[in-house]
């Protein structure tokens, strides 16, 4: 758990570099959701008082870009494609495996805080469709096996003490 | 010998990183070395090496494993070519048979080099107009004949102009680089593969309009990309090509990039500007239009990515020289993205005027497994589904307007006859009713209410008269919806419906799905004559439906089964049936 | 100022180029429909019912966005126009969850606004309740008394622990005044109705046809007037006193009664045709249908209506000790319990099915049980037996219940060799009533002897001739339906002497269809007020009222039961208009099922996201006029709604009271919250003030209903403050009085706001005796 004193000292921090953050604000937003994984509703309350940006304005714009979280993601997060050439090479079935190796479903995390996941709209690798991105690698071509094994993986590598390489 | 091998993020998805690493140690210490490249477009092939030999012939090898990246590597150390994991003539005939303007070099310079990149030509329009009149600028633009090719194909030159007669001290030239149709990759290909012919055809841009500043509003979604453009504006900025006074005159620009937070809306203009603007993604009505009033009440000019980077070749090579290319009405070439049940899917770039079956067949080799076409979706969640006795229809503006579908920015998706096209609509639907901004009633309420019609008929519970119903307002929304996402979000629909009318009617008076898709109009059922009792699906079955002793035939109780289909998926001997209506099919991977 | 010429269909207009083309044209009195238009706000393109077609221009354009320039060729309705807007029109009906008009109120023939007379009563306004009962219903305390009250059915708060007594609630009302009020007729038309009976549907459509200036003469077959009510209702449910009075009310509005003339012995249809200007007949169905068994003429067997008749009249008819009443509806239940009170020591009620299957009112047939009334259900009379040529019994055929029939309940099934004799002295057979047709011959009939009127206009064949009541199409029914003809026969005749008459199409509303209990959610237990009876054995010793009138006390607590289920903006909506004026179909949305939260806890200020089509004009004045953002748009799409930030409660945001917000939403999304107990969708008419508080001088509409000041709109929103928009009607209506001291601090806490914004002078507002004193 962030300390409420802790969480405004990093949302401080991101806002210097910003000399004008109104003009920017989905840039602060997405700097302040990169330090925590997801927008705390502090980190916003702080954003409103030290900018003068209005809150309903702050939520309004987080509640509209699919992006922002306010709940906390898992530590890998899983974006299925629901793209076209996906769903013609039936990408709704990566996403059942997801849900299947994960347990959870789409906007949730898993207990232990590994995954989460969530459907998203194309992420332009169709001719390598059906495809999912985890924190960023792009997995193509999946089938549930492939999915399986991706996921076991990582929950392996996690297991055992060591961090995988999922970093592009 | 230049070593390229493709680096987009299509690429990294087949695995190129594991294959780079691979080069990279057995090349330590030696006197070769890869070079990472944008993606050339074939995709397809990926992870894929092309290897440039001192006579400057070509030599392409494609699906690399880590196995292969290792013989391939000895061979290149021995100095012979490989002779393995090459292209078919044909598989290179797909490069060959295209004309690359925008892409052009795209998988041939690393994007990251600014001297790659100025090596072939790049910023010598941009010097060379540095010191001639704006009105230079358009007049070549008016030339080449150059439309949007975003979607909506509006003159750019006019565009230009617009912005150009406006007076104001600040004014912005946008990149709108938030490709968001899905299916649709062209725009990344660029971004990744040669970031600067888009920052050129920016300051070109600027030039033309007495712009000083540029923004650039990248999806997030591509992440490689926005880091290459960030490169390349930093590199830009220490060449001194942007910033006070470039290369002594008066001429000052800076470059500003932007992530886009994940909101399709934000491709329409006025959205866009929003967006930049630190607000929720919502378009406004119009007039005033951006070049009046556009970022921050600033006269602002957006164009697209593959527009951008078309620029710097027509300002370079002349506008007559690109207005040679492509129709009358659509002149020079435009970027096609396939996907979908076509063998070779990748980027192709044509001139305007070739027809879909030459794009489809000629150049992409025609349907995976070569099943009979279906048809294909053009221009994505706007853009309409073709028949394949439309195929013919020759790209440009004009023709493609006339089948009821749009140009749009290029996404192509082919598809077979294992789609379904009443859930194609469906799936189209679905998609803009999310990415519906919500702020007019047309689109918010409307697309929802057209996605139930459809879910309700994919379920085959649909009703003769919901056709009626989708007609008007599907009309209705073109008609009356604030933006272009509202106008164009029933084209998938309508022209489903015009195309394929026999479909909805067996969904709806048959409650059958013709393509085996619609999963609530399947029954499956294993056959006992085929069946060996292997187990298989009986324990992939997620709901345990199926029930049946090892060596004894299973059998799918069909009230416990939803029709997942994994069953058919992990089935060796075709003993899965599947059935819609009467239309029925045995499946199985070897079956 | 710079102005060009436009064309719009087809007509030159000057239009002011500082102008939208959208203000241009609806001063130039142009209908455009349009929801998220205001002045002072930016355009905004949400609700997209303002296009036009601009000659020259490929599609639609919204006209709130675009400036006239000279030359302009406007079309406002081309087919592809008016296609759109009805679809835009229908998917905001689909996604615009609420009730214009309460369950009680539709459910009620004369679509009485039991909503408001109750709001009223809960708010102590007792006179204002009554007046608004008489808008609809000239005979209150009469219904009040004897309605099976159709509202109470409808009502959702049956679904907690029990409708709310509407009926009682009505008699109150009417009871409180005592016949005191007359409406105000308009100025005479000179023209002239001529209405054949004095029961309820005559009597109903002489009074609103007095309302509205015409002359009105009834013609009166029997001695007094009331029809049904008087000659079929005993005196114990509804006295003659009650009656009078409310006939009283409605000769004093210049209705005149001709007592005992019938119809075709003392004048015809054709002859009154010759003198007025219009005839409405309302002669009701006074023919007891017989048993049609043998025997079923004897002495011995009466009609159950010429029976309670008699009675009516103050004859004791001798019934004997054994009485048989073979019937289920409410004749046979009234004559059951006349029967007792006439003396009769064992009284039998013979009935073919059981008591689920009974028309009766349930708390009719409790109430005759309490008061000794026996039961034979599944009883049919095969014949009467005579003893002396007088009837002395009945063979009863036995029964069991067998499939349903057209009208739902399970007809019975006659047991074979199943039959039984049952000695009575009297039979009384109400099984229902048929039309006299005596002068009724030149009117076309149905096959059931009843007249053929037109359901929406009451017309018959004859032209200016109209029918009502008991007498026409299905035949009888409850005495509110036969009071609904008389109105809406009125409004008919009304529009037949101007010419206008045209079928009226029954108005559109939109209603919530989802689960009852969903709806209603969690509702504080608070039991119906139970009618006070006297005890059964004491009530058949006579023919008084068996119940009495709610106390003061009673209806209050009783009416504060009201769940409000009718939109309280009903009367200042301004999309509702637009459904009802243009096509609208019915769009089933999934979606739309998901029920939002409604935040009542500003002290001002009320918000219901059901009722939101998010035309966005608060979040913008909140944002463009007020500076203060506080409203905000959440989520995109079809999940969008209004929000304050982190969905916290208005109370809890920064929200200054200004009430600017409430001013412009064109739905009940946004309301004032008012200085009373309930809320109910009152009519007002609107006068302005110029606000006192400070030197200002701002100039407000102030909506008033009766005495009370409903709402005070300032009429430049950008003038709004909480002073003028809440202070002056919370003075007014002299709300601040009683509330104590804590309630006093957060009253002038929300009033004042942000002191920033608010530019005027303030009286000192130092302390609670401060506000109070302000307030008293």
């Amino acid at each position: 758990m962030e300390l409420l004193v802790d969480l405004q000292q990093k949302t401080s921090a991101t806002l210097q570099k910003y000399p004008e953050p109104k003009d920017a604000l989905i840039s602060v937003l997405q700097d302040v959701q990169e330090v925590f994984g997801y927008l705390p509703e502090d980190a916003l309350r702080c954003i409103a008082a030290e900018t003068g940006i209005a809150a309903s304005q702050l939520t309004g714009v987080a509640s509209f870009y699919a992006q922002f979280r306010m709940e906390k993601p898992g530590k890998y997060q899983i974006m299925v494609c629901m793209g076209t050439a996906c769903h013609v090479n039936k990408g709704e079935r990566v996403a059942d495996a997801v849900r299947e190796f994960t347990g959870v479903e789409e906007g949730e995390t898993t207990p232990d805080g590994l995954f989460s996941w969530e459907e998203v709209a194309c992420l332009g690798c169709c001719s390598l469709s059906p495809v999912m991105m985890i924190n960023g690698t792009a997995y193509g071509k999946l089938d549930k096996d492939k999915v399986k094994k991706i996921i076991n993986d990582l929950r392996n590598a996690e297991k055992g003490g060591e961090g995988a390489c999922v970093c592009s | 010998m230049r070593l390229l091998l493709g680096y987009g993020s299509c690429g990294i998805a087949a695995g190129t990183h594991d294959v780079a690493r691979v080069f990279d140690t057995m090349f330590d210490g030696k006197d070769l070395s890869i070079t990472r490249v944008g993606c050339n477009g074939l995709c397809f092939a990926e992870p894929l090496l092309q290897v440039v030999d001192d006579d400057g012939n070509d030599h392409y090898y494609g699906r690399i494993t880590q196995k292969d990246a290792k013989s391939i590597a000895q061979s290149l150390l021995e100095g012979t070519l490989p002779n393995q994991n090459q292209l078919s003539e044909e598989e290179v005939a797909f490069l060959t048979k295209q004309t690359r303007i925008a892409l052009r070099n795209c998988g041939l310079i690393d994007p990251e080099n600014l001297q790659d990149y100025r090596a072939k030509g790049g910023y010598t329009a941009f010097t060379k107009y540095l010191k001639a009149s704006p009105a230079d600028v358009l007049e070549e633009m008016k030339t080449s004949g150059l439309r949007g090719r975003g979607g909506a194909g509006f003159p750019t030159w006019r565009k230009w102009e617009a912005a150009a007669k406006e007076q104001s001290e600040d004014k912005y030239i946008v990149c709108n680089a938030d490709e968001g149709d899905p299916g649709a990759f062209m725009d990344r290909s660029v971004l990744e593969g040669d970031p600067h012919s888009v920052l050129e055809g920016m300051l070109l841009a600027a030039l033309a309009i007495g712009a000083n500043h540029g923004l650039i509003y990248a999806r997030a979604e591509y992440p490689l990309a926005i880091k290459r453009l960030q490169t390349a504006i930093d590199t830009l900025k220490e060449a001194g090509l942007t910033g006070k006074h470039i290369l002594g005159t008066s001429f000052s620009f800076d470059f500003k990039l932007m992530k886009g937070a994940g909101a399709f809306v934000c491709g329409e203009e006025t959205a866009l500007l929003a967006s930049l603007e630190g607000g929720r993604g919502m378009p406004r009505t119009k007039p005033p239009f951006p070049a009046q009033k556009g970022y921050k009440g600033k006269p602002s000019n957006i164009n697209n990515v593959e527009t951008l980077a078309n620029v710097p070749w027509i300002l370079e090579n002349g506008g007559a020289a690109y207005a040679r290319l492509g129709t009358e009405d659509s002149k020079g070439t435009k970027v096609f993205a396939l996907a979908g049940r076509v063998k070779r899917g990748g980027l192709v770039e044509v001139p305007m005027g070739l027809t879909l079956r030459q794009v489809v067949f000629d150049i992409c080799g025609g349907i995976l497994d070569d099943k009979p076409i279906k048809g294909v979706q053009i221009g994505g969640p706007s853009g309409g589904c073709l028949p394949e006795h439309l195929l013919d229809t020759p790209i440009d503006y004009k023709s493609i307007s006339a089948t009821g579908a749009i140009m749009g920015s290029g996404g192509l998706v082919v598809m077979d006859t294992d789609s379904c096209m009443v859930d194609m609509a469906r799936f189209f639907m679905d998609f803009t009713s999310k990415e519906s901004c919500g702020k007019c009633v047309p689109c918010r309420v409307g697309t929802t209410a057209m996605k139930e019609i459809l879910d309700k008929i994919v379920e085959g519970n649909g009703k003769p008269e919901d056709l009626e119903t989708l007609k008007t307002m599907g009309e209705s929304i073109r008609a009356s919806a604030l933006c272009g996402l509202g106008n164009s979000a029933p084209n998938p629909v309508l022209t489903t419906m015009r195309y394929f009318p026999e479909e909805y009617e067996a969904h709806i008076s048959e409650g059958r799905c013709p393509a085996l898709k619609c999963t609530a109009l399947l029954h499956y059922e294993i056959l006992p004559d085929k069946c060996i009792g292997c187990t298989l699906c009986r324990r992939a079955c997620p709901t345990n439906a199926i029930a049946g002793e090892v060596k004894k035939t299973h059998v799918i109780n069909s009230d416990a089964c939803i029709a997942c289909g994994s069953c058919a998926q992990v089935c060796r001997y075709g003993a899965v049936l599947v059935t819609s209506g009467k239309a029925q099919k045995e499946v199985g991977l070897h079956a | 100022m710079n102005s060009v010429q436009i064309t719009v269909n087809g007509r030159a207009i000057n239009a002011s180029m500082e102008k939208t083309l959208l203000q241009n044209l609806l001063e130039n009195g142009v209908y455009v429909p349009n929801l998220c238009f205001n002045k002072n706000l930016e355009s905004y393109g949400g609700c997209g019912l303002c296009l036009v077609a601009v000659e020259g221009l490929p599609k639609p354009v919204r006209s709130c966005s675009m400036k006239p320039s000279a030359g302009m060729n406007i079309t406002t309705d081309t087919p592809e126009i008016v296609a759109s807007r009805n679809t835009s029109l229908s998917l905001m009906h689909a996604d615009h969850r609420g009730d214009c008009i309460a369950p009680c109120r539709r459910a009620c023939p004369t679509n009485q606004d039991a909503q408001g007379y109750i709001g009223l009563i809960a708010d102590g306004k007792y006179e204002e309740a009554l007046r608004l009962i008489k808008e609809d219903n000239p005979l209150p305390a009469s219904i009040g008394r004897v309605c099976p009250h159709p509202c109470e059915d409808a009502c959702r708060r049956k679904h907690a622990e029990g409708s709310v007594s509407i009926c009682s609630l009505k008699r109150f009302a009417a009871d409180t005044d005592g016949n005191t009020y007359t409406p105000d007729c308009k100025p005479s038309t000179g023209k002239r109705a001529a209405i054949i009976g004095a029961g309820p549907a005559g009597l109903s459509c002489a009074y609103f046809l007095a309302r509205e200036g015409h002359t009105v003469t009834i013609f009166e077959a029997m001695p007094k007037s009331g029809g049904m009510l008087r000659y079929g209702i005993p005196h114990y449910r509804l006295t003659d006193k009650v009656l009078d009075g409310e006939v009283a009310a409605i000769e004093r509005l210049g209705v005149t009664i001709e007592y005992n003339k019938t119809l075709g012995r003392d004048f015809t249809i054709p002859s009154l045709k010759e003198q007025y200007d219009a005839v409405f007949v309302a002669v009701g169905a006074w023919q007891s249908t017989a048993l049609r068994c043998e025997n079923d003429d004897l002495p011995g067997v009466l009609g159950g209506i010429d029976f309670l008749r008699e009675v009516a009249e103050g004859k004791r008819p001798e019934i004997g000790k054994r009485v048989a009443v073979v019937g289920g509806g409410n004749t046979a239940m009234d004559a059951v319990r006349t029967a007792r009170r006439l003396g009769a020591q064992e009284v039998v009620l013979v009935y073919r099915r059981t008591r689920d299957e009974m028309p009766a009112s349930e708390w009719e047939i409790e109430e005759a049980e309490d008061e000794g009334v026996k039961f034979m259900f599944l009883s049919a009379p095969e014949a009467v037996y005579a003893e002396n040529g007088r009837a002395a019994g009945l063979v009863i055929q036995k029964c069991e219940l067998g499939e349903p029939d057209d009208s739902g309940r399970r007809r019975p099934v006659p047991i074979a060799c199943a039959l039984q004799e049952e000695r009575f002295d009297t039979i009384i057979a109400a099984i229902g009533q048929k039309v006299v047709t005596e002068g009724l011959d030149p009117l076309a009939m149905t096959r059931w002897g009843t007249i053929i009127a037109d359901k929406n206009t009451f017309q018959t064949n004859l032209d200016g001739v109209f029918a009502g009541g008991d007498a026409v199409n299905n035949g009888p029914d409850i005495a509110i339906q036969a009071i609904a003809h008389g109105k809406h026969a009125a409004r008919a005749i009304g529009a037949y002497f101007n010419g206008t008459l045209s079928s009226h199409k029954a108005p559109f509303y939109v209603e919530k269809t989802k689960e009852v209990s969903r709806e209603i959610g969690e509702v504080p237990f608070l039991a119906r007020v139970k009618d006070t009876f006297l005890p059964p054995d004491e009530r058949i010793q006579h023919f008084n009222e068996t119940n009495r009138t709610f106390t003061q006390e009673e209806a209050r607590r009783e009416a504060s039961r009201c769940l409000e289920c009718g939109c309280s903006a009903y009367y200042d909506c301004r999309l509702l208009p637009l459904l009802q004026m243009h096509e609208i179909t019915h769009i089933p949305l999934k979606s739309a099922n998901n029920v939002l939260p409604e935040d009542h806890s500003h002290p001002f200020i009320w918000r219901d996201n059901n009722k939101c089509i998010l035309c966005g004009l608060c979040v913008r004045v909140c944002k463009e006029v007020v500076g203060k953002e506080v409203l905000g748009f959440d989520a995109r799409g079809f999940s969008t709604t209004v929000e304050c930030a982190f969905h916290t409660p208005l109370a809890h945001s920064d929200c200054i009271s200004c009430g600017a917000c409430t001013a412009v939403c064109p739905t009940g999304a946004l309301q004032d919250k008012r200085a009373f107990t309930k809320t109910p969708p009152l009519p007002f008419s609107v006068k302005t003030v110029v606000c006192e508080h400070c030197e200002n001088r701002c100039a407000f509409d102030v909506y008033s209903h009766g005495r009370s000041i409903i709402k005070a709109i300032p009429d430049d929103i950008r003038k709004t403050c909480s002073i003028g928009r809440y202070g002056l009607t919370l003075q007014n209506n002299g709300a601040v009085k009683d509330i104590g001291e804590e309630a006093a601090g957060r009253l002038k806490k929300a009033l004042l706001g942000d002191l920033d914004y608010f530019k005027g002078t303030l009286p000192s507002f130092d302390s609670t005796e401060d506000i109070m004193r302000y307030y008293n």
